[in-house]
């Protein structure tokens, strides 16, 4: 009785597993196949049939796409502003949601009526355009950071978030004489890591593949973001080259398509590399024991 | 105590919030109208220069795959030495950054565009040129046709679009060609020496061949086309004068193209191709336009339909394969009706914008740019560097104009802020390439009329949406007619055609292009 009661688990197990590595399969496999096709000879790869590793290798791609010092400076701004904008964004939409986490605030209900009607309204491009402009934000760096500190849909989330914690917690730190500000930093901050965490790498993720602005709202070329000059690569690409043209340098071996996937893994590999840092972060429970009694 | 210290926290961090959701794009409403003329680098912020200095434009272009991002290399310094004007380059991320500048107001010193030409030819956004040439550069001459296509209602122009040439240019210069983006067909030599050599001087020569060839190797696909190029070359032979969706003229009326008598023979033609079984059914359901090279180099296919250089870049690819076969393009003319009607009127053309902070040397810069010299400078590069003049009348380049990676990094080409269809069509003039001939048969057989490239529809109009209509239903209708499975199946689905666009709208959008064609017609006289 108990061994077939095994057996089925083992069966319903197996099948469980052979149907989440098919899944897994499907998920990983594009990635797989950009990365494979980055690597191998783009005239090559027109032809068809590379599926499991480079059939021409080549790191020419690779050459190509960093034969430009542009990509070193438009690589450390991203950089600059992933970390900024991140850390900048955390604070305030952290400060923000604490305050408003209040039960007993005043006029909460309004608070969070024009939050709510933020999220789902904006005025469009062209009006956000004026806005940056009558703020002096156009073509700088701070237009990278400042719009994106206070992101409603987080702020709405960190709310609910902070409204988990036990009141005992900031009671018995008023009790030993602590104020809010400390109570903020000291003690609601380091309980709050997995919304923190998950913030962070919504925030970093999203300042680190933002193209728009940059496009729109900045001409300096020192400013021009890793994003950008990915997007600047695809566009060129699509060059209409006459086809003597085209069949002459796909003879030197990189194409549209090869120059098109390098630029792809270049910009997902920094942030898979983050990724599993962060992975640790997202791990609920941790407030259990934070509350003695 | 501990309420009102929280309170104060609150406050302040909800002062905060309000003020930075304002930048959040979230609340539109707090915009303040912009001071005028504020410092923008697009817009160039710059003072203008001092006399005899060199002085820098702002120029924004709207294409976002332009090759050529900043001003620099042989050709640009050259027009520089020139003009006085260095450029200080955006090119456009998207099409939608420009249609951004224009509504915020934040406009460059120039902008070269070929989308937004309508949109810029506006005296609230752009000078016009005639007031600019009348005022700082009146010898600046410029031909009636050129002037004709770009004036607008107002009475003024305010660009010249590019790579256009009237038909009397054309004439007078034997060595201008024009472009890749003409229609041809290749086929393989070695097999048309096995047939021996038959001559294929009309399209039922060609049909004849295509039957030996499906005899004799039946495993070939006996004429394999690219997605993008089904029609044009036998629509040509016929004499159609337009593509299937386009306008055509008859004593002074113009008519759309599916109504045409010959557009009949051409569908029963392309029928018959089909039922032979000399083309492949799913040739029309190419979704990717490398199938059909692949058909060609990999040797599965005798006849490849696709531009005039199919040939030349064939057979670079079969010789990187290693193959052992080649191809040769067949003439472009096959047929006494053969013509091909070019109603083009350019690509792009450069508008001096309102925020312009030298109208003086921008004009004056696409004076020089329109000269003999500027023209040559742009297209060909430094002449002795790059080029020398043939005394026949063509330049004779010491690089490959097909080298895209020579041509760009010099600058070659692309600075053609005002340039026109016969300096750039001698480019296509490289004697010992096939792609020559195929554009020198088709020169034999064109006609200019310029006149019915002004039939446009406006965005939003009710024409445009009859028309959009009508295109999109003939696409799915010309595959029925094609692989209908007998004449009298073809003819009946063609008149269902017909049918269908009369029920769209047809006579409504024709009766608007003859009213528009009659106004335009009007500004050539």
């Amino acid at each position: 009785m108990l061994k077939s009661q095994r057996q089925k688990d083992f069966v319903f197990d197996s099948v469980i597993y052979v149907v989440l590595f098919i899944i897994m399969l499907t998920m990983l496999y594009p990635f797989y196949y950009v990365l494979i096709a980055s690597f191998n000879k783009g005239s090559d790869s027109l032809l068809g049939g590379v599926y499991l590793w480079p059939r021409n290798f080549t790191l020419e791609n690779y050459r190509v796409f960093m034969d430009d010092p542009k990509w070193v400076k438009a690589f450390l701004v991203s950089v600059l502003r992933t970390v900024s904008g991140t850390l900048l964004g955390l604070l305030l939409t952290s400060i923000v949601a604490y305050g408003l986490s209040h039960r007993d605030l005043l006029f909460s209900k309004v608070y969070f009526t024009v939050i709510v009607f933020a999220m789902y309204f904006s005025g469009g491009l062209i009006p956000y355009y004026v806005v940056l402009r009558s703020l002096g934000l156009l073509n700088s760096f701070a237009v990278y950071i400042i719009p994106s500190m206070l992101s409603t849909f987080f702020l709405l989330i960190a709310i609910s978030f902070f409204r988990e914690i036990p009141a005992e917690l900031k009671e018995s730190a008023h009790i030993d004489g602590a104020g809010e500000l400390t109570i903020f930093f000291r003690i609601i901050l380091p309980v709050s890591t997995p919304v923190l965490a998950t913030m962070a790498l919504f925030m970093g993720v999203g300042q680190w593949n933002s193209w728009l602005d940059s496009a729109y709202f900045v001409q300096s070329e020192e400013l021009r973001t890793l994003a950008f000059r990915m997007m600047e690569v695809i566009n060129k690409s699509n060059s209409p080259m006459d086809s003597l043209a085209v069949a002459n340098s796909a003879s030197a071996g990189v194409t549209s398509f090869s120059l098109q996937v390098t630029s792809m893994v270049v910009s997902i590999v920094p942030i898979i590399c983050v990724y599993p840092f962060l992975q640790k972060y997202f791990v609920s429970g941790i407030m259990l024991g934070s509350v003695k009694g | 105590m501990n309420k009102s210290r929280s309170f104060k926290i609150v406050a302040a961090a909800l002062s905060m919030a309000v003020v930075l959701s304002a930048c959040g794009g979230n609340g539109g409403n707090t915009a303040q109208p912009a001071p005028s003329g504020s410092p923008d680098a697009a817009a160039g912020g710059n003072a203008p220069a001092k006399p005899g200095q060199v002085k820098e434009l702002s120029l924004f272009i709207d294409a976002s795959w332009y090759p050529v991002t900043e001003w620099k290399g042989p050709v640009a310094d050259m027009i520089t030495e020139k003009t006085g004007v260095k450029l200080k380059v955006t090119v456009a991320t998207d099409d939608k950054q420009l249609p951004l500048m224009i509504a915020s107001g934040d406009l460059p010193d120039l902008v070269f565009t070929s989308s937004n030409v309508d949109r810029l030819s506006d005296s609230k956004l752009s000078y016009s040129w005639n007031e600019l040439i009348e005022k700082y550069a009146p010898d600046f001459k410029i031909d009636k046709t050129r002037i004709a296509i770009h004036t607008m209602d107002d009475g003024n122009f305010y660009t010249v679009r590019n790579s256009f040439a009237t038909q009397e240019e054309m004439k007078n210069s034997k060595y201008s060609l024009g472009s890749d983006g003409n229609p041809g067909i290749a086929v393989r030599e070695d097999i048309l020496k096995e047939l021996g050599n038959p001559p294929i001087k009309t399209l039922d020569d060609f049909v004849k061949v295509l039957g030996m060839v499906k005899e004799k190797y039946p495993e070939m696909v006996p004429l394999i086309m690219d997605k993008d190029w089904i029609e044009q070359y036998f629509l040509a032979q016929f004499g159609t004068e337009t593509l299937l969706d386009g306008w055509y003229e008859q004593d002074g009326k113009v008519e759309y193209a599916i109504r045409q008598p010959k557009m009949l023979d051409f569908f029963k033609f392309m029928n018959s191709l089909y039922r032979n079984g000399y083309i492949l059914a799913e040739n029309f359901a190419l979704a990717n336009d490398q199938i059909d090279d692949q058909y060609a180099t990999g040797g599965k296919a005798f006849a490849h339909s696709h531009t005039v250089s199919t040939a030349d870049t064939d057979n670079i690819k079969i010789k990187s394969n290693q193959g052992n076969f080649s191809f040769k393009m067949l003439p472009s003319v096959l047929s006494k009706d053969a013509k091909v009607v070019s109603s083009g009127l350019g690509f792009s053309g450069t508008f001096i914008t309102k925020k312009n902070k030298d109208p003086e040397a921008s004009i004056k810069f696409i004076q020089y740019l329109a000269s003999d010299e500027g023209k040559k400078l742009t297209m060909f590069g430094v002449e002795g560097v790059h080029w020398t003049w043939n005394e026949e009348g063509h330049p004779d380049f010491k690089y490959n104009p097909s080298d895209a990676d020579f041509v760009n990094s010099n600058g070659i080409k692309w600075w053609y802020l005002y340039n026109d269809g016969v300096t750039e069509g001698m480019l296509s003039y490289v004697p010992e390439l096939q792609k020559t001939q195929a554009l020198m048969d088709l020169k034999s057989i064109r006609i200019y009329k310029p006149e019915i490239g002004l039939i446009q529809t406006q965005p939003d109009s009710q024409e445009k949406t009859i028309k959009t209509k009508i295109d999109e239903m003939v696409k799915n209708e010309k595959v029925k007619i094609y692989l209908a499975e007998s004449e009298e199946a073809a003819v009946a689905a063609y008149e269902n055609m017909l049918k269908n666009a009369e029920n769209i709208g047809l006579q409504k959008l024709t009766d608007w292009a003859n009213a528009t064609y009659q106004k335009k017609k009007e500004l050539f006289k």
